[in-house]
């Protein structure tokens, strides 16, 4: 299997279960070694579409699509919120004693990629399946 | 000196003044909210250094980090401090990309 669809309700008891099925892909298709990037990027942005995006609203559900695709990991994650306007959000590592705010900040130092709709209720990221250096 | 182990899979253990607290295998969103409230209450009640053991715990995101910092935050206003020990490779990177490691007292396994 190289892929996976699952739509979760918002509740953050749901999300290890999403994060050991990616496991078991990327461990038999070889790429084990992402696992870390890939499980935290799931984490950050399942969790912010749970708490943020659908305000834990138990009527509305999360969908997150897995794919290995041509030497990257994609994942795709979509909430029922109102969105968001990402194109304000900075981008940039927050004062050392913020306890919040880093988020959007660990999601572009993983990804290579990553992608809003317009409406910010959607959010596309690209991994690649072989390591690379934070400092790249 | 006590031990407990929490809803979060993590063992708590006081001698003192300092708190250990040995995480489960991951300190993410879904477990946060419970710790941060028992650290809170053992710093009210005196507690001055609050030790992280991650020997168990392979992942870690942004809300977990923000709680390593509030306590941390907590603990300067009455002279003390966290300390982060047994800290996977993985996580630890994490840590420097963020530029805490220092500030969190970090060291690795």
């Amino acid at each position: 299997m190289r892929s996976f669809y699952k739509s979760i309700p918002s509740d953050l008891s749901g999300v290890d279960a999403l994060c050991l099925e990616a496991h078991d892909v990327l461990r038999s298709n070889g790429a084990a070694t992402r696992w870390f990037a890939v499980d935290l990027l799931l984490r950050e942005f399942v969790n912010n579409a749970i708490i943020h995006g659908n305000k834990r609203d138990p009527l509305k559900r999360v969908d997150i699509g897995f794919r290995l695709w041509d030497g990257w990991v994609v994942l795709a994650i979509q909430d029922e919120g109102r969105g968001f306007n990402w194109q304000e959000r900075p981008v940039c590592v927050p004062d050392d004693d913020a306890d919040s705010g880093r988020g959007l900040v660990i999601g572009f130092l993983y990804a290579r990629h990553v992608r809003y709709s317009r409406k910010g209720t959607r959010v596309t990221l690209w991994i690649p399946m072989h390591e690379e250096d934070l400092s790249e | 000196m006590g031990r407990e182990m929490g809803m979060t899979d993590c063992m708590i253990e006081r001698d003192g003044n300092e708190l250990c607290i040995t995480l489960g295998k991951t300190l993410t969103a879904a477990d946060v909210p419970e710790v941060r409230g028992r650290i809170k209450e053992e710093i009210d009640e005196g507690v001055r250094e609050v030790v992280f053991d991650f020997s168990k715990t392979t992942s870690m995101d942004s809300t977990g980090i923000g709680l390593l910092i509030a306590a941390n935050n907590s603990l300067n206003a009455v002279q003390g401090a966290v300390r982060l020990i047994h800290v996977s490779s993985d996580i630890m990177k994490l840590l420097q990309s963020m530029r805490l490691t220092t500030r969190l007292n970090a060291t690795g396994d």
